[in-house]
C-alpha cells in the first residue's frame, strides 16, 4: 500500500520535473531569441547618434556618481582617482564614506584637499544622520564631494544619502572598489537622451577583477581568474549579462539593475522612495518598486541594458564569502517576491505581473526547492528500487546539453562582439568550467539559496557581512 | 511517454551534442585564427599610420602623392575588407584634427585607395549596418561627390537610414537645407541634434528660411529653429521666440527659456514672470535660471517676495541662487531674517570652492 503510494507519488513528481524542465528549455530559448534581437538593435543605434557628437552638444545630462564607501582605507585614494578619470562633460563624483571606523575619511581629507562646507542637505528620503559635507579647495578635485554619515548597517542608506546630495537629474550608483571604463558615463546615459519613451534605469555588463592586472585604481589588462570561486562566478556573469539580462531589456522586463553598476533617474527613484535599507537585495527591490511606481502613475517607462561590460569588480574568492554573498542574495530574492506579492498576476502591472514576477517565482526562486525535492526522491527511489535509471539518464542529459549550449553560445557572443580574454587557453578555461560548473559550483549555489530561504523563513537577522579586499596597491600580474 | 522520452533519446540530445560541440570549435578556432592574423594585421596597422601621417604632413606634389600612394597600395592586403576599415577609420581620425590643404589629402588618399567606392558599395549593402558604416564614411571624410548616392536613401522607410542619410546630405551639401524642411513632425531630438553639431563642424552659413521655420507648425523645425538661432546669435525674430513660451511641448518650451538665456532676451522677463505660477517644476526652475540672467528690478522684487513663501525646497534654493546672482547684498538681508534662507545662501556660495 505505502509501495503503491510512494510509487504513485515519485511518477507524478516525475512528471512534473519533465514538464517543468520543458517549459524552462522553451522559455529559455524564447530568451535567447530576444537576446539576439537585443544586442543587433544595439549595435544599430550605436550608429544612430555617434557618442562625439552627443558629447559636444548642449543636450546631455548630468550625472551624479554615488559610491558608498565603509571602511575602504586600503583603496579609498586610488578608487577616487580612478572615478575622477572617467571622461563625460557634466558629472560630480559623490563618495559616501558610511561611518567608517578606519582611516577612510581622514586619507580623503589630507588626499584631496578637503575641507568641511556648509551643505544644504534635503532628507528627500530619510537616512541616518549626515555628519558633514567635503569639497575640495583644489579646484582638480572640483567634482568631487564627500558626504560624511552615520553608518546605517546597509549599503542602501549610504546610497539614499548619497542621492540626497546629488545635484544631476540621473545618478549612477557603483561600488567604490568597482573599476569603471572611462566612456562607462556616456553609454549609461546616453539612452535616456535618445529615447522617446521615459528611460528610469539603464545597466551594463560587470566582469570580475580578481586576476585584472590593476595599478592605482585603473585597469591595465584583463585576464580570466584564477582561483576557482571566481572563475565560476565570471561565467555566471558572462551569461547572465549578456543573454538573460539584455533578452529581459528587449521586453522590457527587466527586474535587475546591478547595484555594482547602475544608472537611475532620480526623480523616480526619489518618488519611489529610494533604496529600502532593510532590503538584502536592494538593487532587485529598488526596480521592482520603480516598476510599480511606474504602472500606479500609468507612466511608460523603459529599462534598458548595454551589453558591454563597463565596470570590473572584485568577488569573493573562498567558500565562506561567497556563500554568504549568495545566502544573503537568496534572502533578498524571496524578500523582494514575498514584498511585492500584490502584483503577482495583477493586471494593472501589465507584464510585470504576467511574465516577470512568475519568471523569477517559477525558474529563480523555485528551481532549488525543485532540486533539492529532487535528491530527496532519487534518494527515495532508489532505496526502495523505483529508479527509473534510463528515464533518470536522458532528463538529466536533457538540461545538462541544453544549459552547455546556452552557455557557450554567451561566451561565443561575447568573445565576437568584444574579445574580453587575453587568449585561447583562457576560452578554454572558461569552457573546461561551463562543464565541470553544473556538478562542481552549482550546488554550493543550491545549497546557499536554501540555506537564504530558510533564514528568511526563520527571520534570522539580516546582516551584510564584510566583503575581505584584497587591495590595489600592489598590481595582480598574471 | 515512452515515445516522448524516445524523441528526446534520439532528436534532442545528439542536437544539443552537436551544437555544443561544434560551436566551442567554432569559439576555439575562431580565436586561434583571430591571434595568428593578429601580428600581421598590427604590422599592417603600423604601416599605415606612418603613411598617413607622413603623406598628410609633407605635402608632396600631385605626381609623388600618386606613386607614394600607389607603393603603399602594394605593400597592403587592400583587398581585405578589414585592412579598408582600418584606413578609413584611420583617416577620420586623422581629418577630425586636420585643416585646410592637409585635410584634402585625406579625401585624395581616399579617393586613390579607391575606398570611396567601397564606402558606396557599404551603402547599397542590402545589410542596415553596412549602409550606416557608408553614409558616415561619405560625411566624415566630406566625399561631397557621394551626395548623388545619398539622395536615394534620404527618405528611406528605416529611421535611422533616413536621419544618417539627410543628416550627411545636409552636412556634405555644406547647407542645402531641404533635408531640414522635410523632417516628419515626430522628428527625434537625436535629429536635431545631428544637425546642430553639423552646424557646428561644417560652418554652415545660417539658414536663409530661418524667419520661416520660427512660425512652422511643425514642433521639430521649430526646436530647431530657436536652437540654430542660439548658435548663430540670431535676435531678429525675438517676439516670435518669446510667443513660444505659450507652447504647449514641455521640451519645447525648456529650449525656448534656455535660448532666451542664452540670447539675453531680457524683454522676456515680464511674460515669463506672469506665466511662472501655472508652469510645472522643471520649467519653473528653468525659468529660475533664465531670470538670473535677463532679470532686472522686476525679478529682485519678484524673487524676495517668493523666497519666503515658496515651500518647495528645490525652488527656493533656486530662487535663492538667482537672487544671488541679481542682487547678493539683498540677499543677504533676506537670510538675516531666515536661517533656513540664511543655510540655502552658505549652501551655493560655499559650493563654489
Amino acid at each position: 500500500m505505502i509501495r503503491d503510494f510512494l510509487y504513485h507519488l515519485i511518477r507524478a513528481y516525475d512528471i512534473f520535473v519533465a514538464g517543468f524542465s520543458i517549459a524552462y528549455i522553451l522559455f529559455y530559448v524564447f530568451l535567447s531569441i530576444l537576446s539576439y534581437l537585443a544586442i543587433v538593435k544595439h549595435i544599430k543605434y550605436m550608429r544612430y547618434l555617434e557618442e562625439d557628437i552627443l558629447i559636444r552638444s548642449n543636450h546631455i545630462l548630468g550625472v551624479s556618481i554615488v559610491a558608498p564607501a565603509f571602511n575602504e582605507g586600503v583603496n579609498i585614494v586610488y578608487n577616487v582617482k580612478s572615478l575622477l578619470s572617467l571622461t563625460y562633460p557634466k558629472f560630480e563624483i559623490i563618495i559616501v564614506n558610511d561611518g567608517s571606523t578606519d582611516d577612510t575619511l581622514e586619507k580623503l581629507i589630507a588626499e584631496f584637499d578637503l575641507v568641511k562646507i556648509d551643505f544644504y542637505y534635503q532628507e528627500k528620503i530619510v537616512t541616518q544622520p549626515v555628519r558633514g559635507h567635503y569639497k575640495s579647495k583644489n579646484p582638480v578635485y572640483s567634482k568631487l564631494l564627500i558626504v560624511d554619515k552615520v553608518n546605517g548597517k546597509s549599503k542602501a542608506d549610504a546610497s539614499n544619502a548619497g542621492i540626497n546630495s546629488s545635484q544631476y537629474p540621473l545618478f549612477l550608483c557603483t561600488d567604490v572598489d568597482c573599476i569603471l571604463k572611462r566612456d562607462t558615463i556616456l553609454k549609461l546615459a546616453k539612452p535616456f537622451m535618445e529615447s522617446k519613451t521615459r528611460v528610469i534605469a539603464c545597466g551594463a555588463g560587470i566582469r570580475i577583477s580578481n586576476s585584472c592586472e590593476i595599478k592605482e585604481g585603473f585597469l591595465f589588462k584583463v585576464h580570466y581568474p584564477k582561483e576557482w570561486y571566481p572563475r565560476f562566478q565570471e561565467l555566471e556573469y558572462v551569461r547572465s549579462f549578456l543573454f538573460g539580462r539584455m533578452a529581459w531589456s528587449q521586453i522590457n522586463g527587466l527586474l535587475l539593475v546591478s547595484g555594482g553598476l547602475g544608472m537611475f533617474d532620480k526623480e523616480i527613484v526619489i518618488k519611489a522612495g529610494g533604496y529600502w535599507h532593510q532590503s538584502l537585495g536592494e538593487d532587485m527591490e529598488l526596480i521592482t518598486r520603480m516598476r510599480r511606481y511606474m504602472h500606479d502613475t500609468n507612466k511608460k517607462f523603459l529599462i534598458k541594458y548595454i551589453p558591454e561590460s563597463l565596470c570590473w569588480t572584485e568577488v569573493p574568492s573562498t567558500r565562506e564569502i561567497f556563500l554568504r554573498q549568495r545566502i544573503r542574495w537568496a534572502r533578498g530574492l524571496i524578500q523582494t517576491l514575498y514584498l511585492h506579492r500584490k502584483m503577482f498576476l495583477n493586471p494593472k502591472y501589465g507584464r510585470t505581473a504576467f511574465v516577470v514576477l512568475p519568471f523569477f517565482f517559477s525558474f529563480e526562486f523555485l528551481v532549488p526547492i525543485i532540486e533539492f525535492i529532487g535528491i530527496i526522491t532519487l534518494v527515495s527511489s532508489f532505496i526502495f528500487g523505483m529508479i527509473d535509471f534510463q528515464y533518470l539518464l536522458i532528463i538529466s542529459l536533457l538540461v545538462y546539453l541544453f544549459y552547455l549550449s546556452i552557455t557557450i553560445i554567451s561566451i561565443l557572443i561575447d568573445e565576437i562582439l568584444y574579445k574580453s580574454y587575453a587568449n585561447y587557453k583562457e576560452l578554454l578555461t572558461l569552457v573546461g568550467m561551463a562543464i565541470i560548473e553544473p556538478f562542481v559550483y552549482h550546488p554550493i549555489t543550491v545549497y546557499a539559496s536554501l540555506k537564504g530561504y530558510w533564514l528568511f523563513f526563520r527571520k534570522k537577522e539580516q546582516s551584510w557581512g564584510v566583503m575581505v579586499r584584497k587591495g590595489f596597491d600592489q598590481p595582480k600580474k598574471k | 511517454m515512452e515515445h516522448f522520452i524516445g524523441n528526446i533519446k534520439h532528436f534532442v540530445l545528439p542536437f544539443f551534442l552537436v551544437v555544443s560541440l561544434s560551436l566551442t570549435i567554432i569559439l576555439i578556432l575562431n580565436r586561434i585564427l583571430y591571434q595568428y592574423r593578429l601580428p600581421y594585421k598590427h604590422r599592417i596597422i603600423r604601416k599605415s599610420e606612418i603613411f598617413l601621417t607622413e603623406i598628410t604632413l609633407s605635402r608632396p606634389d600631385k605626381n609623388t602623392l600618386k606613386y607614394k600612394i600607389a607603393k603603399f597600395k602594394s605593400e597592403i592586403p587592400i583587398h581585405k575588407s578589414w585592412c579598408k576599415d582600418m584606413l578609413i577609420e584611420d583617416m577620420i581620425r586623422m581629418k577630425s584634427n586636420l585643416k585646410g590643404r592637409t585635410a584634402k589629402n585625406i579625401l585624395i588618399i581616399y579617393k586613390e585607395l579607391n575606398l570611396n567606392h567601397y564606402s558606396a558599395s557599404l551603402i547599397r549593402d542590402f545589410r542596415k549596418y553596412k549602409k550606416y558604416k557608408g553614409i558616415y564614411h561619405f560625411q566624415s571624410l566630406g566625399y561631397r561627390p557621394g551626395i548623388s548616392i545619398l539622395k536615394q536613401y534620404m527618405l528611406h522607410p528605416d529611421k535611422i537610414i533616413q536621419s544618417n542619410a539627410n543628416i550627411a546630405y545636409l552636412a556634405l551639401s555644406k547647407g542645402d537645407w531641404q533635408a531640414v524642411d522635410k523632417l516628419p513632425v515626430k522628428a527625434s531630438i537625436i535629429t536635431t541634434i545631428k544637425v546642430m553639431d553639423v552646424l557646428h563642424t561644417e560652418n554652415i552659413p545660417i539658414p536663409p528660411d530661418i524667419d520661416l521655420w520660427i512660425v512652422s507648425k511643425n514642433k521639430a523645425i521649430l526646436k530647431l529653429a530657436v536652437m540654430t538661432m542660439v548658435y548663430y546669435n540670431y535676435r531678429n525674430k525675438a517676439a516670435e521666440i518669446i510667443k513660444l513660451l505659450h507652447h504647449k511641448h514641455l521640451g519645447l518650451k525648456t529650449d525656448v527659456i534656455m535660448a532666451i538665456r542664452e540670447l539675453y532676451l531680457d524683454e522676456a522677463e515680464q511674460e515669463m514672470l506672469e506665466l511662472f505660477y501655472g508652469e510645472t517644476f522643471k520649467i519653473k526652475l528653468e525659468m529660475l535660471k533664465t531670470l538670473a540672467v535677463i532679470g532686472s528690478e522686476k525679478t529682485i522684487y519678484f524673487l524676495k517676495t517668493e523666497i519666503f513663501k515658496q515651500e518647495v525646497k528645490d525652488l527656493k534654493l533656486q530662487m535663492v541662487s538667482s537672487l544671488n546672482d541679481l542682487d547678493p547684498v539683498g540677499l543677504d538681508a533676506l537670510g538675516a531674517q531666515e536661517a533656513d534662507t540664511q543655510k540655502m545662501i552658505n549652501h551655493i556660495r560655499k559650493l563654489q570652492l
